[in-house]
């Protein structure tokens, strides 16, 4: 246990194939941590960095290229506790997405040429590829779920992440309902909660940017955005767009059918 | 305006205890014994439970695991998640809180006079602990006894020790299985090859028997097949049925069973009531039993 | 026995002066074109006294919908009490007040729920009278008269509000102004008798409430709840709106030094999968259709036991708050009763309040 051995605790933070947002929100709230953790290494932040084991490592981005893996793969082996930060690292988020919908190949030499010595692979969540102890996502994660999530692994306890559906969350705000009122397409009922319901209480559809909620009902989705008159191929768009795994939505390509 | 008591307690807060001492009693399974600091527990009965608290962590549902519940309280723990893996990682001497006891217990009163056989799956045995050494104390209040006691493998067995001595009274009768019997470490004690409805299959339970029935819930529906096959009557079977619990106090919502509260009413119902509850021993899962 | 009083409509400005002394205000006010909602306000000019119904109920004055119930370090747990400044509660339709009633039976039953009834009994509550629109179906439910809960009742006569006083705090409102209010007088209370009369005959959206929870029992097999269930999005937008829903979730946050923390609770939902999963994964309602049904059962047949009541007053709000348009609960009674054949739910989602 890691009070028992008297010691500060360990954290290092890294990236992958992201956009760094989490790295950004981690930054914000390092003050709140450092007073109990040893930060071995945060290279987006700090040029010193240790290649040691930690007790808490936190990885932001999805395993995109050969080198994040080997990075990845690398880490989990230092590690005590992993845990995967963000939509991109829980997910896949749209880079995973793309790789689904489009040719790798064509994809790397339309973006960087068709002599790029870019190597790219199939962008995966970190957990199709090690053990990953702890998933929080969001699009850039919640500070305070992220600070709990640390409290509860510095006394190594498991952390409590509920995957409820954002419309709960979005009604204890007593928003104003948009796809009732306005008809947007908002994927509340299928999306994680997490971020306070931030769009519709902008007056915004959710694009589902946490990643699926706990047993998504995907088909009843599609079919209240097909009733109000969104096309087929555009509901799938927006349901698939940040990585939400494939075989949720199995029963849907039957409605395509339905349909013509 | 509606009236409240004045210094209204919330029924929330919990009561301190410190763990006393720890027995492995398997390998995931172990017993605490816990001192209680403040409040008073001494009126918990076989079959009522506790909202185990971990500060920081969250509550728990634990059933009360002995009989006599005094300034300690003995509560038996299997390791499956978050709170209860957080509780393996504390010593002796560690501050735990405690709610309760809540639920209304397994019917001692009816119960007197009559034959008994208790039967438990597996961790279900933590109950029936407290409800087998309540009649054991009190023996000559019950008729005749019996234990059914079943298990997936053979090293799951809880409380061998209390069980051998158990098995050497001649005023008991024991059936204890096991799925798979296998290890270096065989349990030193007649163990057969099956479930808990073969056992019943062979214990000579019959129309004068009361029932108390304990375990996984897949267990209920075969175990309640294979009781009215040997003829005992639907009101005499009572069951102890686990059901998600936050607040144990029919507040929250979560332990609802078809139309009751299983914190309140339960966790313990006669056979006749849950047929009138929806969705009350049936259900979806993984486990066989 | 109650008291009659009434007052001109035109004073209602006076009326809200008196009110605002007592304490914070809370009444409708509009959040959008279609929604409304119970918020503080200052003066009457603020509230919408058209509202039917709210986006959240009034439960969430007495239950939160999310707050802590107490702090803990390493030795000591402190209660976190709710402030204990009095409240008014403005513009409680009839069925609102009925769901109040529903939410005191539960957490005033023995262990009473202190958080609760300390909101509870610190806060005056205004009722209002209202004409149904099409969801409203308080009258099906035997919840569209003012029966208990509340202080003051007022009802829309016209050029007067009627007052109904209920309780001494009620009467102490009306005794600190004696030149705002007089004696109700019998045209007055003719006037009051002939608007419920009114209302009554309001109703379209409506089913014979007799035997409604013997049949949903009897129904409980139906494949209508199929055909709702594969619609469910389990989003649980029908719960929080809902005036008597009363589950919740605990969890407990813990702070970085790892030695203190606090245990909240916040509003939880039954339509949710990981409500009733226990240990070993078992779910008692593992699908939506399931958990649907079990919903409709609580609001139309009530629990057997201890309060073996229906506990849906009629208020219409699921129905609007419902994404996929499977909560009319009219429509439901109606196929169950068989007096309706096909399914006409996806319709009733738009939240317009137009009355009768
Ligand atoms: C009346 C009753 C008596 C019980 N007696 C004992 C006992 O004597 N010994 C024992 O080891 N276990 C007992 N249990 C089971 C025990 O409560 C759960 O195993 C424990 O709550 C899991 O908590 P966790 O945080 O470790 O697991 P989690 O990580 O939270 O989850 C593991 C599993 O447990 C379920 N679970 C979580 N919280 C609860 C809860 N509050 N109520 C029920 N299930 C829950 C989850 O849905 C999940 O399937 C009893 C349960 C009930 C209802
Ligand atoms: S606005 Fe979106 S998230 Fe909010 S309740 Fe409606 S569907 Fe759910
Ligand atoms: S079930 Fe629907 S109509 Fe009935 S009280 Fe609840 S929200 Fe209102
Ligand atoms: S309908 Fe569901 S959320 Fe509402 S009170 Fe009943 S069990 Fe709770
Ligand atoms: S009934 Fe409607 S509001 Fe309730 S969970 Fe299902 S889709 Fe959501
Ligand atoms: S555990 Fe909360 S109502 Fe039973």
């Amino acid at each position: 246990m890691l009070s028992d051995l008297k010691r500060i605790p360990t954290i290092a933070v890294y990236g992958l194939t992201g956009c760094a947002g989490e790295l950004l929100v981690i930054l914000e709230n390092l003050d709140k941590l450092l007073p109990f953790v040893k930060l071995r290494s945060f290279p987006f932040a700090q040029s010193h960095n240790e290649i040691t084991p930690v007790d808490i490592a936190l990885i932001e981005g999805s395993v995109s290229q050969p080198h994040d893996l080997e990075k990845l793969k690398e880490i989990r082996a230092r590690s005590r506790w992993l845990v995967a930060v963000g939509n991109c690292a829980v997910w896949g988020c749209v880079q995973a997405e793309g790789c689904k919908r489009f040719s790798l190949t064509e994809m790397v030499s339309s973006v960087y040429g068709n002599d790029s010595k870019i190597a790219a692979m199939e962008s995966k969540p970190l957990a199709d590829h090690v053990k990953v102890d702890v998933k929080l996502s969001g699009c850039p994660i919640n500070a305070s779920q992220f600070l709990a999530v640390v409290a509860s692994l510095l006394k190594d306890n498991l952390p409590y992440i509920t995957h409820k559906p954002l419309c709960l969350e979005c009604k204890l705000k007593e928003n104003p309902c948009v796809l009732i009122e306005k008809n947007l397409p908002c994927l509340g009922p299928v999306t994680a909660a997490g971020c306070g319901a931030l769009c519709p209480s902008m007056g915004a559809a959710c694009y589902g940017c946490w990643g699926p909620c706990e047993t998504p009902q995907m088909d009843a989705m599609a079919t209240v955005l097909l009733e109000k008159g969104f096309q087929f191929d555009e509901v799938l768009g927006r349901l698939t767009t940040f990585g939400a795994p494939h075989d949720l939505f199995k029963r849907m390509s039957e409605f395509k059918t339905a349909e013509n | 305006m509606l009236k409240v008591k004045q210094n209204l307690q919330s029924p929330f807060i919990p009561h301190w205890a410190i763990i006393r001492s720890i027995t492995n009693l398997s390998e995931d399974n172990t017993l605490f014994e816990l001192q209680i600091e403040d409040g008073d527990f001494s009126e918990c009965k076989p079959g009522q439970f506790v909202q185990l608290w971990l500060p920081g962590v969250g509550e728990s549902p634990i059933s009360v695991c002995s009989a006599k519940v005094g300034e300690t309280i003995e509560l038996c723990i299997r390791r499956v998640g978050r709170v209860t893996n957080a509780l393996f990682l504390l010593n002796e001497g560690e501050r735990v809180g405690l709610r309760g006891p809540f639920g209304t217990g397994f019917p001692l009163e009816k119960y007197k006079g009559k034959n008994l056989c208790l039967i438990a799956g597996g961790l279900g045995i933590a109950p029936i602990r407290s409800l087998l050494q309540h009649v054991l104390l009190n023996r000559e209040d019950y008729g005749k006894l019996i234990l059914i006691y079943g298990l997936r493998h053979s090293a799951q067995l809880l409380f061998r020790h209390e069980l051998k001595h158990v098995l050497r009274r001649r005023d008991i009768e024991v059936f204890i299985s096991a799925e798979e019997i296998r290890g270096p470490d065989l349990p030193p004690m007649s163990m057969q090859l099956g479930r808990v409805t073969d056992m019943l299959s062979l214990a000579p339970v019959d129309e004068s028997y009361e029932i108390a029935i304990c375990g996984p819930p897949v267990m209920y529906k075969y175990v309640v097949q294979g009781l009215k096959a040997k003829g005992v009557k639907e009101n005499s079977i009572w069951l102890s049925l686990e059901r998600h619990m936050k607040c144990g106090m029919g507040k929250c919502g979560h332990c609802f069973v078809g139309g009751r509260f299983t914190c309140m009413q339960g966790p313990v119902f006669n056979l006749t009531e849950l047929r009138f509850l929806p969705e009350a021993i049936e259900c979806e899962g993984t486990e066989s039993c | 026995m109650q008291h009659y009083y009434s007052f001109e409509k035109s004073s209602i400005g006076r009326f809200f002066d008196l009110i605002n002394k007592i304490g914070r205000v809370w009444a409708p006010v509009r959040v959008s074109e279609a929604s409304f909602s119970f918020k503080p306000v200052s003066n009457h000019e603020q509230v919408a006294f058209e509202a039917l119904r709210t986006i959240l109920p009034p439960k969430k004055l007495f239950f939160s919908p999310e707050e802590t119930l107490f702090r803990f370090d390493e030795n000591s747990i402190h209660e976190v009490s709710p402030p204990s400044e009095r409240e008014v509660l403005f513009g409680v339709h009839p069925c609102d007040l009925a769901g109040l009633n529903v939410m005191d039976t539960i957490y005033s039953a023995h262990p009473q729920d202190s958080h609760y009834m300390k909101r509870r009994s610190k806060t005056l509550i205004i009722g209002l009278s209202c004409l149904p629109d099409k969801y409203c179906f308080c009258e099906s439910m035997g919840t569209d008269t003012p029966k208990k809960g509340y202080d003051l009742f007022l009802t829309d006569i016209g050029s007067h509000y009627f007052v109904q006083a209920q309780t001494p705090e009620g009467l102490e409102l009306i005794d600190s102004c004696r030149e705002l209010f007089s004696p109700a007088d019998e045209d007055q209370r003719n006037r009051f008798k002939q608007f419920w009369i009114y209302r009554s005959q309001c109703f379209t959206n409506k089913f014979e409430s007799d035997n409604v929870p013997a049949i949903v029992d009897m129904e409980w097999d139906n494949k209508l709840w199929d055909e709702l269930g594969q619609r469910c999005l389990s989003c649980g937008n029908c719960t929080p709106v809902c005036p008597t829903c009363y589950c919740f979730d605990i969890v407990d946050i813990s702070s970085l030094d790892g030695k203190s923390g606090e245990r909240k609770r916040e509003w939880d939902s039954c339509q949710i999968v990981s409500f009733a999963k226990v240990a070993g994964d078992f779910n008692f309602r593992p699908g939506p259709v399931d958990r649907l049904k079990f919903w409709y059962r609580h609001k139309l047949h009530g629990f057997d036991d201890p309060y073996g009541f229906p506990t849906c007053v009629g208020c219409g709000r699921c129905t609007v708050s419902c994404p996929s348009g499977i909560d009319d609960i009219v429509g439901v009674v109606l196929q169950l009763q068989g007096k309706r054949m096909k399914e006409q739910g996806a319709e009733a989602t738009k939240g317009d309040s137009s009355s009768c």
